[in-house]
């Protein structure tokens, strides 16, 4: 069964098509990347599988659920994880509260407005396994706003697929990395659950070919082109984007 | 220095009885009424970065819910009172809190501002509440089971001392708990909370409900000290006050109750010696914002942590 499925997702803003008709699968276990340009309207694809953004038409389904109308935490309830674009972590608490933070979402207790955040052991133990699993147990009481970029990005991964996913949206995952942190960070994705479906963004297509079993090349607001990575990159339509311009691969 | 606060706050409390005479105790209980108005922005804009500027209307509906309460519903138990005040200004504080929570810090503000106001303008208007007049011949109630004089000043202070500690403990644990967590971390990123699942909005909205019941609670304890509500209960310069000690007090908990009193008492020595004592008053806060604003900007600076949102509030300020 598919995990998310994005069914023929049209995006208007204004008089403006940032998405015509685009259908996205993903089953278990896949990765895929979502290529293209700068307006192919990769972003606004990835806001509409979280719901942040809400098709103007077409479907959006979680699990084989319709979720085209249902609220981003309620989606993430249901299994989707997300990162951003820019870093979005808590930068003034410390990487042990950042997991705490991600971990108690499915804890009932967290609603109790007098039960001290210190003394909840369960989760306290479950964050310093989570720490020790993703080699961060040495930063764990630095604050975030502190760390290094590389270590902001793999510790919102961590925290995004700290509670129960069947799907992540990683957007722009390798974006302001150097080559030894994006190699950690590919490491880190590669090592996630086999069974968790990833859809990415990159504009480093070299790094986005790496990471993809799947590859959905996208040109002014629809798909143009699909396959394994070695099949887009053989096609002559991602030469033509890659080397002449968008516009042009429309001609 | 914050750890000795708390211990000198609770002997300078129960001391004070002692040292002061009827006049400065019905003060320094003014004080705590504020203090609790503060508290209630404390609450909101240390967690969230709200900063409201209409706790007003929360803490004029818990006076005015004291005062019908003894004129027009012959209550008299004051545990009953503080509960249906809570009640009634949880009730008119949730429009409030659905609106004002999706707003940013400004829309924030503007919005709690303009709600007290059409409160305050309802007041004035709806002879219930007594119109201009506000309601006049509010009598202290008793204290249900437990046979307390009210109407004693020394013991009504202690009354308002113990409720006062009561709201900072409570406010405290809150802070503290895996809720406070979830508050400070939806300051921090609502998009990030919300693509982990939780709901910030209902989140958002139980915070401000909370700190709306603080300020209900000194709404009822000032109309059982002056015995008197006034429209003017309702008025923004109750939320000024009540932002300004937040800022006074650098955005410690119980520096907060402090301030408050000591601002009452500054007022009343300032008001003795000068008919412009509202300049000096005024002075006094901008030289404080000055400091606080120096404060806030020196914690921008790029390698040190993320700044309190009350040092920003005073650094906005000045």
């Amino acid at each position: 069964m598919n995990v998310l499925e994005l069914d023929q997702v049209c995006m208007q803003i204004g008089g403006v098509q940032i998405n015509r008709d685009v259908s996205v699968t993903l089953r278990p276990g896949d990765r895929r990347a979502l290529v293209g340009p700068n307006g192919a309207g990769k972003t606004t694809l990835m806001n509409m599988a979280a719901g942040v953004l809400r098709p103007t038409s077409g479907r959006v389904r979680l699990g084989g659920r319709d979720v085209t109308s249902m609220p981003v935490h309620r989606r993430a309830r249901r299994g989707l994880a997300r990162t951003f674009q820019i870093t979005n972590l808590f930068p003034a608490m410390t990487v042990a509260e950042n997991l705490a933070i991600a971990l108690q979402v499915a804890d009932p207790r967290r609603l109790d407005p007098l039960r001290p955040w210190s003394r909840a052991r369960r989760l306290w133990s479950r964050v310093d396994e989570l720490l020790e699993q993703s080699a961060l147990t040495a930063i764990k009481d630095t604050r975030v706003g502190e760390l290094a970029y590389g270590d902001q990005r793999r510790l919102e991964i961590v925290a995004a697929v700290a509670r129960p996913c069947s799907v992540i949206l990683l957007d722009e995952p390798g974006a302001g990395l150097s080559s030894e942190e994006t190699e950690t960070l590919l490491d880190l994705v590669f090592g996630l659950d086999p069974e968790l479906a990833v859809l990415f963004i990159d504009h480093d297509v070299d790094l986005a070919l790496r990471l993809a079993t799947d590859v959905t090349l996208l040109n002014l607001g629809e798909v143009v082109a699909e396959g394994t990575p070695a099949e887009v990159r053989a096609m002559p339509v991602f030469s033509e984007i890659y080397l002449r311009g968008p516009a042009d691969a429309r001609r | 220095m914050s750890r000795l606060l708390v211990p000198a706050a609770v002997v300078a409390g129960i001391g004070a009885p002692f040292v002061l005479d009827v006049f400065q105790i019905g003060l320094v209980t003014r004080g705590l009424t504020w203090g609790l108005v503060a508290l209630s922005i404390w609450f909101l804009l240390r967690l969230l970065d709200q900063p409201s500027f209409g706790h007003a209307a929360f803490f004029g509906t818990g006076a005015y819910v004291a005062g019908l309460s003894v004129t027009r519903w012959q209550q008299d138990n004051v545990f009953v009172i503080l509960a249906l005040a809570v009640l009634v200004t949880a009730v008119v504080a949730l429009p409030i809190a659905l609106i004002a929570s999706r707003l940013d810090s400004i829309g924030f503000l503007l919005v709690t501002l303009a709600f007290a106001e059409m409160l305050r303008s309802l007041a004035l208007r709806w002879r219930v509440l007594g119109g201009s007049d506000g309601l006049v011949g509010v009598t202290r109630p008793g204290a249900g089971p437990f046979g307390i004089d009210l109407t004693d000043p020394v013991t009504y202070f202690y009354f308002a001392l113990v409720v006062t500690a009561a709201c900072v403990t409570g406010l405290w644990l809150v802070r503290r708990s895996s809720f406070g967590g979830v508050l400070v971390a939806i300051r921090e990123s609502e998009s990030r909370m919300r693509a982990l699942g939780y709901h910030v909005g209902a989140y958002k909205v139980a915070a401000f409900l909370l700190s709306a019941a603080v300020a209900a609670v000194g709404g009822v304890l000032n109309a059982y000290l002056v015995r008197f509500v006034s429209p003017d209960d309702l008025g923004p310069l109750v939320s000024a006050r009540g932002l300004v000690i937040v800022v006074v007090a650098g955005g410690l908990l119980t520096a907060t109750v402090l301030v408050a009193v000591l601002l009452t008492f500054g007022e009343d020595l300032a008001s003795s010696h000068t008919e412009h004592w509202l300049a000096v008053m005024g002075a006094l806060y901008v030289a404080v914002a000055l400091l606080e604003g120096i404060r806030g900007s020196l914690a921008r600076r790029p390698s040190a942590p993320v700044p309190d949102p009350v040092q920003r509030v005073a650094g906005e300020a000045s």
